[in-house]
């Protein structure tokens, strides 16, 4: 099973650099669980994306304006939920934010085959979160599944990604006082949850606006672009 | 340009090169806080020399130049400060940072467009005019950047025309920079395809900066430093794309409704309506001019569909050149309001197209126009009903109407729709 773990930190968190470093977790994990996985730019750097009517809009910020923004992920491939949980619970980030677990659910694609390579591997300089907004209009069945023309213009940009299952469907991991707290659904109830992820290599924003106004995703909620903030990066 | 006046040619070279020499430092640079500063720098040695050593022949050239040199000089300082932050923090891998690594890009510094080549320069401004006013950038960041870096105010003033601190306004032109590094908004000129709607965004911000100093949302001085800015920056905008008919209508509605700025603010502050004013006050070369940018706007829109701000222009010249209220071309107005709703049926344009109605056709039409929009904002709405109403004489039905929009609006219109009220009252 591949799972999505959105990583979540309060605004207010002020973690010392060494409850922070996720480096000893990403080398325990990097031996077949872990198979991706990044800081995000901040929200102050995020973008949306969103068409309306045919006419791209663009605007600054994320797309949910919540304290406990998303500051990462990584993408995990384990035998069963059970493990997702375990890994979580041994990030960093669970003793003060929290670890979202979301089990991938591949599109088939126009060829009949499955979208489920959630990464193809560096470079990536932008993720793109495909965001659900309340009162976006229901997809049209023919809306199903990324249309072949995106997946073209994409070409070796596109560098993994996939539809998540519902957020109801979700796996919420921390650490509190010690004591690991697991539960089921999203880390909080909005209208707006992440239902999908690309990873992205484009020279620059315009490029990455370009990709994801063609994604339907921009038609039916909104694209949220966030640059990749490398770990070694200041 | 005055060649002996040092001063009133530094003020015509800051008014036209601030922006392209700006423009150019960022291109080649990548740094858009150095080159502010290096820009600045210049313009202050400029200052200083040419009181001493008189106007160089080409003002633009000499201050490129020196600005050019001033960020050299800025980044050599720059690396030999990190060197010897290197060299006290003991780093043993000394190798690294041989000076070539931190000297300032020699290859990109000797790429630098000659000054005097027009296109070049003219470039480097229309990717800074589109960089500034990008839409993943926030609103007020925009708005700073267009006022700072193209514009070439300063930190403080931008601040005060805003009503905010300087602090405030340097952590905005701060995290904008910011946002274009780190989400790297590339720094061009949209393609043709994006073009359309990235202009619009544009236009849309220095009509904003023009309308806060029009029309200021806080405090109720006039800032005249604001229009006079936006008029001036899409004047050169229009100079860089002239074929665009948008960008010459701004520059026309602009300019046609700062003509009536003596004219529209009462001694007390108060707002004027238009069939009000005193229209022996209204600047006329403003509107002389304002005409000539419609013409233009409307000239380079042949065969095609006259935009918004072209139609806006278009309305506001049919008052501009009428010498009383009574000899308004109302039915012209109905036709213009009747494109600007089918490209985009705004509340506030109903509203307006509404009034116009009831003048040309009666009030009953104009009152049957009003009622096909009841999401329009209620004080709006009852604001035109009644002064619809008082036109036609209505006084009774007027006084309920204003009432009720006095009870939804606030600030100088409410201000204004009590006078309406009081008038009323004291006439019947």
């Amino acid at each position: 099973m591949t799972y999505l773990m959105v990583v979540r930190v309060p605004a207010d968190a002020n973690p010392t650099r060494e409850e922070g470093d996720p480096s000893a977790w990403v080398e325990a994990t990097s031996h077949g669980q872990r198979l991706f996985g990044d800081r995000l730019r901040p929200p102050q750097d995020a973008t949306c994306v969103r068409v309306r009517g045919g006419k791209t809009l663009v605007t600054h910020g994320p797309f949910v304006e919540i304290a406990e923004q998303i500051a990462g992920f990584d993408i995990l491939t384990v035998d069963d939920a059970d493990t997702a949980v375990q890994v979580a619970l041994t990030h960093p980030v669970a003793t003060f934010g929290a670890l979202e677990l979301r089990e991938l659910h591949p599109f088939e694609l126009p060829d009949g085959s499955l979208d489920d390579v959630p990464y193809i591997g560096e470079p990536v300089t932008y993720v793109l979160l495909m965001g659900s907004e309340p009162g976006a209009s229901e997809p049209d069945p023919a809306d199903e599944g990324l249309p072949a023309a995106w997946i073209e213009q994409a070409g070796d940009a596109e560098r993994g990604g996939a539809r998540l299952r519902p957020a109801d469907e979700a796996i919420t991991v921390r650490i509190r006082d010690g004591k690991p707290l697991v539960t089921h659904g999203p880390f909080a109830e909005l209208a707006e949850q992440v239902a999908g992820y690309d990873l992205l290599d484009v020279p620059d924003l315009d490029a990455a606006i370009a990709l994801a106004a063609a994604h339907p995703a921009a038609r039916l909620g909104v694209v949220e672009i966030r640059p990749r903030w490398p770990i070694w990066e200041q | 340009m005055d060649e002996s006046d040092p001063s009133a040619a530094l003020a015509d070279a800051f008014a036209t090169e601030w922006g392209a020499v700006v423009a150019t430092l960022i291109r080649v640079t990548g740094d858009w806080a150095l080159a502010e500063d290096s820009a600045a720098e210049a313009f202050a040695i400029a200052a200083q020399r040419w009181r001493g050593d008189g106007v160089p022949r080409r003002p633009g050239a000499w201050l490129s130049t020196t600005a050019r040199n001033a960020a050299v000089d800025r980044m050599r300082r720059r690396a030999a400060e990190q060197r010897a932050l290197y060299r006290v923090a003991g780093d043993p891998t000394t190798g690294l940072w041989a000076d070539e690594d931190l000297e300032p890009d020699q290859g990109g510094m000797a790429a630098w467009a000659h000054p005097a080549s027009g296109e070049g320069m003219g470039d480097d401004r229309l990717r800074l005019v589109f960089t500034c006013c990008h839409p993943a950038l926030p609103l007020e960041g925009r708005v700073a950047l267009t006022l700072r870096t193209l514009g070439g105010l300063e930190i403080v003033e931008v601040a005060a025309a805003f009503g905010v601190t300087e602090s405030t306004m340097a952590k905005r032109l701060v995290r904008a920079r910011q946002k274009i590094a780190h989400a790297r908004i590339p720094y061009r000129v949209p393609s043709p395809d994006e073009l359309p709607e990235r202009l619009e965004g544009v236009l849309g911000v220095l009509y904003l900066v023009f309308t806060e100093g029009y029309a200021p949302t806080s405090g109720a001085a006039v800032r005249t430093d604001l229009s006079a800015e936006a008029i001036r920056l899409a004047a050169q905008l229009a100079a860089l794309l002239p074929g665009e008919s948008e960008v010459h209508g701004l520059i026309a509605l602009m300019l046609l409704h700062d003509s009536r700025r003596a004219a529209r603010v009462t001694p007390d502050g108060g707002l004027l309506p238009l069939e009000e004013q005193d229209r022996t006050q209204w600047n006329a070369e403003q509107i002389a001019r304002g005409l000539a940018a419609l013409d233009a706007g409307l000239r380079a829109a042949t065969g095609r569909v006259a935009g918004p701000y072209l139609l806006q222009a278009s309305i506001a010249a049919c008052h501009a050149t009428s010498p009383t209220p009574d000899a308004t071309p109302w039915p012209r107005v109905v036709e213009l309001y009747d494109a600007l709703v089918s490209i985009g049926p705004s509340a506030h344009v109903l509203l307006a197209r509404a009034i116009a109605v009831g003048m040309a056709q009666g009030l009953d039409a104009g009152l049957a126009a009003l009622s096909v929009r009841d999401d329009a904002p209620r004080g709006l709405r009852l604001a035109a009903e009644a002064d619809l109403l008082r036109r036609y004489g209505r006084v009774a039905d007027a006084a309920v109407a204003y009432r009720a929009a006095a009870d939804h609006s606030d600030g100088a219109q409410r201000a204004f729709l009590e006078r309406r009220l009081a008038e009323l009252e004291a006439s019947g």
